[in-house]
């Protein structure tokens, strides 16, 4: 049995879908992110989920039961808001201590249960204090014990770094994983950031427009997106057009140019028409300053634009037949500094690394 | 921006000074004149006394509109209280269909003249057999008391989270629950001073009392038009000071709750 | 399972209704007591309006238009209309004019000194008109302020007689307006970002022309909102004409509180008020859409 099962939610505001046809299963304690562009209801449905807002159609059963219609006082769910959402006008402690007040736990159990659920989140000491003595990421902290401390079925956090700065998100995000572990708490979090989503997940939910475009680990929606928005949205990916000529089997030979030719491995070729896409990301391309290949790959002529010194790596950008591509090479600072002056260098692409996409339609 | 003395500036500082002093003025010298000490009005003031304020305290008629008064302004406040604290709630919640209608009915009664209202509510009060009586006029101030709270508890919210309502929804309290533990104390000072000025609101209404007060139940304002129209009594003075002090009191205690920012936004 | 026995009848429907938008509920206090005691009277004052009048106190049910023929028609009542007008924009533009200086200086003030003019802008604004016209009596009476020092300064010989006069009317229905103006305006201008202005005169305008270039035509439309206001309230107010005004200069307000209470002609006197709702709506509809196009510009 499923801890959330949602079957074909859909929600809509007046004339606009907000989400669309949604359908998902997340198994106990699994760390699920719903990922996605600003607007393509991810919060929605997380809202959804939580019960702050009702579907328009579809059902959402929380551990085997239906809770479509069920406020949210009555289903078994936590959520750390956005912008954390405390009771400004009570303590630290009394914040966490609400849920178990209006479950009329005993006093003394209250008092231990959130001093230990402070501890957890590293606040001890602190529960005197009112939110507005705290900074962003203890009130942070603050919301996440406070959700916890019921012991929910289910976790729900509302792109809850979002308002953190760049170290404290990167700090917080390995300690949501690590109370999430020894929890053991099934757990949706809401995200845009997809670093956020690949580092901690453990699996994607990839939203847009409403519907669902992909769901998958990590690995998997990285290496094998399965439409274009995905090879787009998740890292970073060159698009070049192309021209069909050949099908075979399981290979496609693609013309990028009237001298460059690819075979791409490629399982169904029954729908590729005429005109392709070749996606590729920066990193499986290589800057070469001589045209011999070194293993299977293909060299393609470009031209050097700009390269750009990004710390652990350098980015290249280079054009070929007007086009503009993007290169990363981690190969080492000095390695790489040599192509600098280049004004014409060449990049080699192994076939294998790139994906096909239609016209129409997904990834093949 | 940065404070220079140049003339224009000068200029916008004089006009101000001049404006401020224009509207306070009829204020100040109102006060001034109730501890006149002669039977005629005169300015400045011919000695000191507090005569005119214990013929206001001795004279049937002025306190029995003065008690009218405050039973008006009490019941007025109670009521445009509770029904325009909700509507604010209500309305800056979230958005929906037909908000801009909400408002429009609410607010529509606070900006016509407040002669219309008089009239109508003398023609339908007189039909429905509850002219005259203080429920008349309770009626037709809450008319003004609750776009006034309504105004000023929009501007109290316009700082309030409305996230943390889902929070506690979201932790196990009802919708009662969480109206009475979350919302109320957080805009509690909001609440106090929607009240108070709801009050004041009440307290000096003149334009609707008029037209549904009889001679039980006249307020003071409608007493104050009638003995301006016969003459120019110090006793009026006396009152008035003491209408300017309740609302010195309750503007006073508006700022010192949620600050004059709040108060200037509504 | 609850979603599994909801069925598609009438009472169902309606109660999803109600669970869908039980927050409207919140209004509900509110719009009965707006609806019944507000609109349902104006409709009422409609109705009675089309009566016509028999004696004191006895109408005669009927549909006819007369009491508007005669109010729009008759030159007494135009020259009522047309003296309220005048009356009413003389305290608009003389309230645009120099409000306009005083909430620009105000809304460019910061800290202690800006909450001080405001809080002295505020108590006028809540203390009652009538107490206030009391004082415009003490102030402009013949043994008052402004007499007592026009003669100490030997400027005249004998007191001028300013009460009972259009000017004393004038000034009351300004002392009336003024705070409200003063607070819309400072809104408007409190809304225009400074960035902008440091924008415009970072990029070489002076600072006359960056005033007229961002603030004046920023303030535009709230400007006009403003002025709108100044007039409803000017064209409506009944205390200030009434205890202010000379018995011979009457306006709208003054003829309307005549006829419901002195002549007990209600139809006519409800003719009339309902030409000074319809009036005051129109213009109010007027502001909303100008608030609302000032919105999308700003």
């Amino acid at each position: 049995m499923y801890d959330v099962e949602l079957v074909d939610l859909n929600k809509n505001y007046r004339n606009v879908i907000a989400v669309e046809d949604v359908s998902l299963e997340i198994k106990k304690g699994e760390f699920l992110f719903l990922l996605g562009p600003s607007g393509c209801g991810k919060t929605t449905t997380l809202r959804m989920i939580g019960g702050m807002e009702e579907p328009t159609s579809g059902t959402i059963r929380i551990q085997g039961k239906d809770v479509s219609n069920v406020p949210p006082e009555k289903r078994d769910t936590s959520t750390v808001f956005q912008n954390w959402a405390l009771f400004p006008h009570k303590t630290i402690s009394e914040n966490v201590a609400f849920g178990l007040v209006l479950r009329k736990v005993p006093k003394a159990t209250i008092n231990e249960e959130v001093k230990k659920y402070l501890a957890m989140v590293g606040l001890d000491g602190f529960g005197d204090r009112y939110p507005n003595q705290l900074s962003g990421g203890q009130k942070q902290r603050v919301a996440l014990a406070r959700a916890l401390i019921v012991n929910p079925a289910v976790l729900l956090l509302d792109e809850p770094l979002s308002a953190l700065d760049l170290k404290l998100r990167h700090q917080m995000r390995f300690e949501i994983k690590r109370i999430q572990k020894n929890l053991k708490v099934t757990t949706i979090f809401v995200t845009h950031d997809q670093t956020e989503a690949l580092a901690m997940a453990d699996r994607i939910v990839i939203m847009n427009k409403g519907r669902i475009e992909q769901i998958g680990t990590p690995t998997d929606v990285y290496f094998n997106p399965k439409t274009k928005f995905v090879s787009d949205f998740i890292g970073e990916m060159n698009f070049m057009p192309g021209k069909l000529i050949k099908k075979e089997n399981s290979t496609a030979k693609v013309a990028l140019s009237d001298f460059c030719h690819l075979d791409i491995p490629c399982a169904d070729t029954s729908r590729l028409t005429q005109d392709v896409m070749v996606g590729i990301r920066p990193e499986k391309l290589f800057v070469k300053s001589d045209p011999t290949p070194s293993n299977a790959g293909i060299l393609l002529p470009v031209t050097m634009e700009e390269v750009t010194f990004l710390g652990q790596l350098l980015r290249f950008h280079v054009t070929f037949e007007g086009k503009m591509m993007i290169v990363d090479d981690f190969g080492g600072i000095n390695r790489a500094l040599r192509y600098q002056k280049l004004e014409t260098a060449y990049i080699e692409i192994n076939p294998k690394d790139c994906l096909l996409i239609p016209e129409q339609g997904d990834v093949l | 921006m940065k404070k220079k003395l140049d003339i224009p500036t000068i200029c916008l500082f004089l006009t101000t000074m001049m404006v401020l002093g224009f509207i306070l003025t009829p204020i100040w010298i109102t006060v001034a004149v109730s501890f006149n000490q002669g039977n005629y009005i005169v300015f400045p003031p011919n000695g000191f006394s507090i005569r005119w304020y214990l013929e206001f305290f001795n004279d049937y008629t002025w306190m029995m509109a003065f008690k009218n008064s405050l039973m008006v302004a009490a019941a007025t406040m109670v009521i445009s209280t509770t029904a325009g604290v909700l509507s604010a709630l209500g309305y800056m919640r979230r958005k929906f269909p037909g908000r801009n209608l909400i408002n429009l009915i609410i607010m529509m009664p606070f900006l016509v003249p407040g002669i219309i209202i008089g009239i109508c509510l003398l023609i339908f009060l007189h039909k429905i057999h509850l002219s005259g009586t203080y429920v008349a006029v309770v009626i037709g101030h809450c008319l003004w008391g609750i776009p006034t709270v309504f105004l000023l508890v929009q501007a109290v919210l316009s700082g309030y989270d409305f996230t943390i309502e889902d929070a506690a929804r979201d932790l196990g309290a009802g919708p009662i629950k969480t109206f009475f533990t979350i919302t109320l104390p957080c805009i509690k000072t909001g609440i106090f001073t929607a009240m108070i000025f709801s009050f004041i609101t009440s307290f000096g209404e003149f334009n609707i009392a008029l037209f549904v007060t009889d001679p039980t139940t006249t307020t003071m304002p409608v007493q104050i038009w009638n003995s301006l129209k016969y003459e120019v009594t110090p006793i009026v003075a006396a009152v008035s000071t003491v209408m300017i002090f309740f609302t010195l009191v309750g503007i006073g205690a508006g700022a010192k709750f949620i600050g004059v920012n709040k108060i200037t936004q509504m | 399972m609850e979603s599994a026995i909801k069925k598609n009848t009438l009472p169902a429907r309606m109660h999803e209704a109600y669970r869908k938008n039980k927050f409207f509920i919140m209004f509900l206090p509110a719009v009965i007591i707006v609806s019944s005691f507000f609109f349902i009277p104006i409709l009422s004052l409609l109705r009675i309006s089309f009566y016509s009048y028999v004696e004191m106190g006895v109408f005669d049910p009927g549909f006819n238009l007369e009491n508007y023929v005669k109010f729009l028609t008759d030159p007494f009542y135009l020259q009522v209309i047309w003296y309220t007008m005048k009356i009413a924009l003389t305290v608009t533009m003389i309230c645009l004019i120099f409000g306009y200086p005083v909430a620009y200086y105000i809304s460019c003030m910061t800290g202690k000194w800006k909450m001080f003019l405001l809080l002295l802008l505020i108590i006028p604004l809540w203390t009652n008109l009538i107490v206030r016209i009391y004082g415009w009596f003490v102030i402009l009476g013949s043994q008052g302020l402004l007499n007592s020092i026009l003669l100490s300064l030997n400027l005249i010989e004998k007191p001028l007689s300013i009460v009972f006069s259009t000017t004393a009317v004038v000034i009351g229905l300004l002392d009336n307006v003024f705070p409200w103006i003063l607070l819309i305006m400072i809104s408007v201008m409190e809304g225009i970002e400074w960035p902008l202005i440091e924008a415009a005169r970072d990029l070489g305008a002076g600072r006359i022309k960056t005033f007229y270039e961002i603030t004046f035509k920023l303030s535009l439309p709230g400007v006009a909102v403003a002025g709108l206001f100044a007039f409803v309230w000017s064209v409506g107010e009944y205390a200030v004409p009434s205890l202010l005004g000379s018995s011979s200069q009457r306006t709208i307000s003054i003829e309307i509180a005549d006829q419901m209470l002195n002549m007990l002609n209600w139809p006519f006197g409800a003719a009339m008020a309902f030409v000074l709702f319809a009036i005051s709506v129109s213009v109010l509809l007027i502001n909303n859409w100008l608030s609302s196009r000032s919105n999308i510009t700003r």
